[in-house]
């Protein structure tokens, strides 16, 4: 019989995969790279899911070995690829430009930004997630916005 | 929602679009599945390989007991005086008969000093005549012999398994064949002639399916 975290899991995955893809996709910088990221984290999410000690919530630990795994899965290529500027002259900021000012962000502001807009997750989660209280989540958008908000108006000059 | 965050927003939603996959749930549970069938396999055959060591190194008396559970006899106290083989496996009953009135059993065993193997006289006479730590291995055959007083002799010993007839080669010229005995896990087999008249063994040879020596005992 499955223990009751396995089905958990489960349902997670069956809810939640398209966000658990676009974070990890946001992370690695490939589709394919973040769908393998997600199949290998649910992987290990249920082959160690006796070691959840169960001291926050499921749906945490479980981002937690997403994020990893993308982290993981991420391709110095993508890296390099998301440092490079693209130019259009229609207004709006290239694809490349947010690129490179996404990837220009410390790295836990970046992941604050994706679990925050990627994933719809709260504060509370976010911190289980990167493990900060609360207020730190809450000051590490807070310095990603205003990080990004320079970043894009430099772009767009 | 501040300006900011529907800008971002939407940069972010063009940046990283969301896709209606909804994975492949099936994929995850069949590699967790097939891993730890793997994991259970590989702690079966570890365990298989354990407990084969385990009983098949006389040292560890495993085999022993188990041998001795299946009806064999009993493992032998420890030898009493200093330099006398220790049994390390149970005494294996290889063949017993009857030469006129006289009953005997060939008996064979693992000991710290080698293979060990005895005719043992049981009635009317009580006698046990053999030996341990033959060297099969160097001759291909090994040689003992018992007699009672009346001059009936049993010639025994271990013998290669490739051997399919053994010749007892006489001082007069005569030659007799002895019986093969099946080793019974030994890792060898045995050999066993009697004769009821006083003799005066030469030789000792034993030959396999095509003819050719696989063991030889020349007796100076």
């Amino acid at each position: 019989m499955r223990s009751d975290h396995a089905t958990s899991i489960e349902r997670l995955y069956r809810e939640r995969f398209a966000k658990f893809l676009r974070v990890a996709e946001a992370i690695a910088g490939e589709h394919e790279a973040a769908r393998d990221a997600v199949q290998e984290a649910f992987i290990r999410a249920l082959r160690h899911r006796r070691t959840f000690r169960g001291d926050g919530p499921l749906e945490g630990w479980v981002w937690r070995i997403v994020v990893n795994e993308a982290r993981r899965f991420s391709s110095p290529e993508s890296r390099a690829r998301a440092s490079t500027t693209e130019h259009t002259s229609d207004g709006r900021v290239p694809d490349g430009d947010l690129r490179a000012v996404i990837a220009a962000l410390p790295e836990r502001q970046r992941l604050a930004i994706f679990l925050r807009y990627y994933a719809d997750l709260d504060y509370a989660a976010i911190g289980d997630v990167l493990d900060v209280e609360r207020g730190t989540v809450s000051a590490m958008l807070h310095a990603a916005h205003g990080n990004l908000r320079r970043g894009l108006e430099e772009a767009a000059r | 929602m501040s300006e900011m965050d529907t800008n971002l927003r939407a940069y972010l939603d063009d940046l990283v679009p969301l896709r209606s996959d909804s994975g492949d749930w099936s994929a995850v549970d069949r590699v967790v599945r097939v891993t730890r069938r793997r994991r259970r396999l590989a702690a079966i055959v570890a365990l298989a390989a354990a407990l084969g060591a385990l009983v098949a190194t006389p040292a560890f008396g495993v085999r022993g007991a188990l041998l001795h559970l299946l009806g064999a006899d009993r493992f032998p106290r420890p030898a009493d005086v200093e330099g006398e083989p220790v049994a390390t496996g149970p005494h294996i009953i290889l063949a017993t008969g009857r030469m006129g009135e006289q009953q005997w059993k060939l008996v064979a065993n693992e000991s710290d000093q080698g293979l060990c193997v005895h005719l043992e006289l049981i009635a009317p006479q009580r006698a046990r005549s053999g030996g341990c730590g033959t060297t099969l291995s160097k001759q291909g055959v090994g040689l003992f012999t018992s007699s009672l007083a009346s001059g009936a002799t049993w010639i025994f010993g271990p013998v290669s398994r490739r051997a399919t007839t053994v010749e007892i080669r006489l001082a007069d010229g005569r030659s007799v064949p002895a019986r093969i005995v099946a080793g019974r896990g030994f890792g060898t087999n045995f050999y066993l002639a009697m004769r009821t008249m006083p003799i005066t063994l030469t030789a000792v040879v034993a030959r396999g399916a095509t003819g050719s020596v696989v063991g030889r005992q020349d007796v100076d």
